[in-house]
């Protein structure tokens, strides 16, 4: 049950379109009962209107377009200008001149190409860790922290069946100073995730896991983002991303104990 | 409830902090999404979601204050 407080943060990203389908059908449940809530909705959305005016928007001149496509050119001319001779100018075919350039060329390729996955994978994971430490945000602000609140592995685990395509292990680390305070259903990377609360002293830890289908890596990574730690690695089965307020070398013993399990 | 003309809403943007008005801009006019957003710019999701937040409580201030229009002059 969503109470006004926890509506109004959801609200923005509900009208952006940018909530999870759980979430948007509890904001509607919410919005049906409250009218205070549906006038806070309509003062956001006769923003947005006001917003979206298509008068608003500065366009450009023709002008303007004609005298950039004309610098385009321009520059393009130049830059092929800067390249001679041109490589055709090299190839030797009566000798086996070419042969260098050509094994040059095929290397390139590969080593651009390794490169380039390599960009993609970084972009991406800059992705995720953007939204890992958004959900962390959302989930403390929005008083919204667990789904399950309990610190017995057999409860936690077992809420997860039926509402995602896989169980989640759930360790007990209680020994190590770990307390587990319960778990939640999240979305992340277009998929849904399981969120799993830890606790040690006044910093709570949002551990989110899913399915890793692609290969695994099990070196830790970290980085700290806006005052937060985020840790990060794919093993064998599973995904983890761990975030925290919590200092860097605890949450790395955290994500040690996690990976031992 | 906000009720304003375009030329209130223009002065309005325009006092936006940069940063702020970056976000509602690509947001609320160009369409872009979040994940959109957070990469053009190249700030985190959380940092997107935050200042289209502000950005918008602060046009909501704005906007709900009544002040005197200026009609000539401006521009985005």
């Amino acid at each position: 049950m969503m109470n006004c407080d926890d509506s109004r943060a959801y609200l923005p990203a509900y009208l952006d379109d940018e909530l999870g389908v759980a979430e948007s059908l509890l904001v509607q449940k919410h919005l049906y009962q409250c009218g205070d809530c549906r006038r806070t909705r309509d003062q956001q959305q006769a923003l947005r209107t006001a917003l979206r005016d298509p008068d608003l928007a500065a366009h450009p001149s023709a002008d303007f377009s004609r005298r950039l496509q004309a610098a385009v050119r321009q520059a393009a001319k130049e830059e092929a200008r800067a390249q001679s001779p041109s490589w055709f100018e090299t190839l030797r075919f009566g000798s086996f001149r070419w042969i260098p350039a050509a094994i040059a060329l095929v290397l390139t390729t590969a080593l651009g190409s390794l490169f380039v996955m390599n960009r993609v994978r970084t972009s991406r994971d800059q992705l995720i860790a953007g939204a890992v430490l958004a959900g962390h945000i959302r989930s403390l602000q929005a008083n919204h922290l667990v789904d399950v609140p309990s610190s017995d592995r057999h409860t936690v685990k077992p809420w997860f069946q039926g509402k995602l395509d896989f169980s989640p292990p759930v360790p007990d680390l209680s020994e190590l100073g770990w307390t587990l305070i319960g778990g939640r259903l999240d979305y992340l990377d277009g998929r849904p995730v399981a969120a799993l609360i830890y606790k040690r002293r006044m910093h709570n830890i949002n551990v989110f896991l899913w399915p890793n289908h692609g290969s695994a890596d099990d070196a830790i990574r970290q980085e700290n983002s806006q005052g937060y730690q985020i840790l990060h690695w794919n093993g064998t089965e599973t995904t983890y991303w761990l975030v925290s307020d919590l200092n860097s070398a605890e949450l790395l013993e955290l994500g040690r104990a996690l990976r031992g399990h | 409830m906000i009720s304003c003309d375009r030329e209130q809403v223009r002065q309005a943007l325009e006092q936006l902090p940069l940063d702020f008005r970056e976000a509602i801009v690509l947001r609320e006019m160009e369409g872009l999404s979040y994940k959109e957003i957070s990469t053009t710019i190249g700030v985190p999701l959380g940092t997107v979601m935050s200042r289209l937040s502000r950005g918008r409580d602060w046009l909501r201030r704005i906007l709900s204050t009544p002040t005197p229009v200026k009609r000539e002059g401006a521009g985005l």
